[in-house]
């Protein structure tokens, strides 16, 4: 695979300057409303032009020397707004694009296109247009998929279907995926790379890695900090009733009722649902008790977050002023987590 | 009616006809850059334009008359090419006529193509659609209303001229006498039945072309609304 890289420079109307690697499947941008998100899009599909700026994805687009016309550029692109054509239904809007076949069919019932093909988009609900338009970007024969808060009117049933197939599919597909969201939920089920900018320049860029996004919004939301582990199935476990996933550094169990055990799961585990015991429990109804350290103490405003390793993975735990003077918790010592519950995708 | 009317009647057809063509062949790629481009001439070539809405028709007909005479510019280059003159001619009816309709074919497919918007032109372009894809899947289905309403009224505009053709045409039956030259004819002479029967005819087929266009264009409207 060649180098896929973008570098986006300042044109006369936004002052941006950013340049990331988008090799590894789904880039995540987030940021402020007006730190550049969008133009980060519409530099790389070609509908802005920022002088001297280089995107070369599998073709070379653009860079000093050159400028290839949008249309010319194999793109999917999801855009915020109107990526439909009024005078055309469903069916013929997407009869009009290049269609690559191979994941046409389950798509179509993933998304429920089938309901909607007869349709003109203005009897369209704000989401089964971006359901269209998420097929449409799917389906079209490209070399990159650009998807522009593409879920931010589907309701949260199909959000929560659509993310779970999106995380399918970009183990399937070899394009790299650019999603800007401002959700930390859709964020964290499906980015491998995730890029923060403000006022056009990059905060940070990063692999997928709970511990630096989690510093992003702790200030935030502390109820939102989450741990998360991409983690798959261990099909030597015997027993039938319950699920057990694996990572380098441990297991844990699950009641989730899972088919395809050939897929990577994110598992996300939320700091307050995490509790501690300097002892191990006996006797409890908690499936997952895991031997941890304690790495970093970080005291918020109404909480104490605890950061604890097992190995190279992190685990947060949200516990109160009172718990943390109580338990008389340090640096380096070893304690027992439980984990109350667990979401997996 | 006589002879002499229906002569007349398919002579102002076949110019309207003739003009509405050519106007739209000029119009359209003209009407397409007015309605995309941001030149700063924009608003002086708006205003050239449309100087024919406004003009007195006598305006026109007075500097064509001129421009085609033998002293005048098209009409030494019309004379140095051997071609015959355009005064009093069905070709010099035709040139006027372009003129004195033009505004009334660009505006409708100019303001159609502007009201299509800029969002609907870049998801053409991430759609992979080449210009020339992109103009006729996208600008003339959703721009269909405007080229209609331009026919419609540069043919019917043509029809009603009077003054312009007067003076570029003269009045020789069977060349350039059009319906209402002759109608013009009939009340100077008092023969008013045939008058009357000529301007019934006019009355009723302008009624009836505008109420097509009228009755269409709620239709369009209904159906999936002329797109903004």
């Amino acid at each position: 695979m060649n180098n896929r890289y973008v570098h986006i420079k300042p044109n006369s109307t936004f002052n941006i300057d950013i340049n990331f690697n988008v090799n590894k499947g789904l880039t995540c941008i987030i940021g402020d409303s007006g730190a550049g998100k969008t133009t980060i899009l519409r530099a790389i599909s070609g509908l802005e032009n920022h002088p001297n700026s280089i995107v070369a994805i599998d073709s070379n687009w653009q860079s000093e020397k050159h400028f290839t016309a949008p249309y010319k550029r194999k793109i999917a692109y999801v855009l915020q707004e109107n990526n439909l054509f009024t005078h055309l239904n469903v069916r013929e809007n997407i009869n009009l694009i290049k269609a690559d076949q191979s994941q046409y069919t389950s798509l179509k019932s993933t998304l429920k296109i089938g309901q909607l093909e007869n349709k003109y988009p203005r009897e369209l609900s704000g989401g089964e247009k971006q359901r269209v338009a998420l097929f449409k970007a799917f389906i079209i024969d490209s070399e990159i998929i650009l998807l522009d808060e593409p879920l931010s009117a589907v309701d949260s049933h199909h959000k929560k279907i659509i993310l779970n197939k999106i995380q399918q599919l970009k183990q399937e597909i070899n394009k790299p995926i650019i999603y800007v969201s401002h959700n930390y939920d859709e964020i964290t089920q499906i980015a491998d790379q995730i890029i923060c900018i403000q006022n056009g320049s990059k905060v940070f860029d990063l692999p997928f890695s709970s511990n630096s996004l989690n510093r992003y919004f702790q200030k935030n939301e502390p109820l939102q900090i989450a741990a998360l582990f991409d983690m798959k199935i261990d099909t030597s476990n015997p027993d039938k009733d319950i699920l057990k996933l694996i990572n380098d550094d441990f297991s844990i169990k699950s009641t989730a009722n899972i088919t395809d055990t050939n897929l990577d799961y994110r598992i996300k585990i939320l700091a307050k649902d995490v509790s501690i015991c300097t002892d191990k429990p006996q006797n409890t109804s908690i499936l997952n008790i895991l031997e941890a350290v304690i790495s970093e103490i970080t005291k918020l405003d109404q909480s104490i977050l605890i950061t604890t390793k097992i190995g190279d993975s992190t685990i947060f735990s949200l516990i109160s002023h009172y718990s943390f003077i109580h338990l008389q918790l340090q640096l380096e010592a070893v304690i027992w987590i439980q984990v109350k519950a667990l979401n997996i995708n | 009616m006589s002879e002499h009317q229906w002569t007349a009647i398919l002579l102002t057809f076949k110019l309207a006809i003739t003009v509405t063509f050519i106007l739209l062949i000029i119009c359209t790629p003209l009407a397409y850059w007015l309605a995309r481009t941001k030149n700063k001439f924009k608003p002086v070539l708006n205003a050239i334009f449309a100087l024919p809405l406004v003009l007195p028709p006598t305006v026109i007909g007075f500097y064509l008359l001129v421009a085609f005479g033998p002293n005048g510019l098209i009409g030494q280059t019309n004379q140095s090419l051997g071609l015959s003159s355009l005064l009093f001619s069905f070709k010099g009816l035709v040139i006027a006529s372009c003129v004195y309709s033009l505004p009334f074919v660009l505006q409708p497919i100019q303001n159609s193509i502007a009201s299509i918007g800029k969002s609907t032109f870049e998801l053409a372009s991430v759609s992979g659609l080449s210009p020339l894809n992109t103009f006729f899947k996208v600008v003339v289905p959703q721009a269909k209303l405007g080229f209609i309403t331009a026919c419609v009224l540069g043919f019917a505009h043509t029809v009603g001229e009077f003054g312009l053709v007067l003076i570029i045409g003269g009045n020789i039956p069977g060349q350039t006498q059009l319906v209402s030259l002759l109608i013009f004819e009939h009340i100077e002479a008092l023969e008013y039945t045939q008058a009357h029967k000529l301007s019934l005819f006019m009355l009723i087929f302008s009624f009836v072309i505008l109420f097509v266009l009228y009755w269409f264009n709620q239709r369009k409207n209904v159906n999936w609304g002329n797109v903004k």
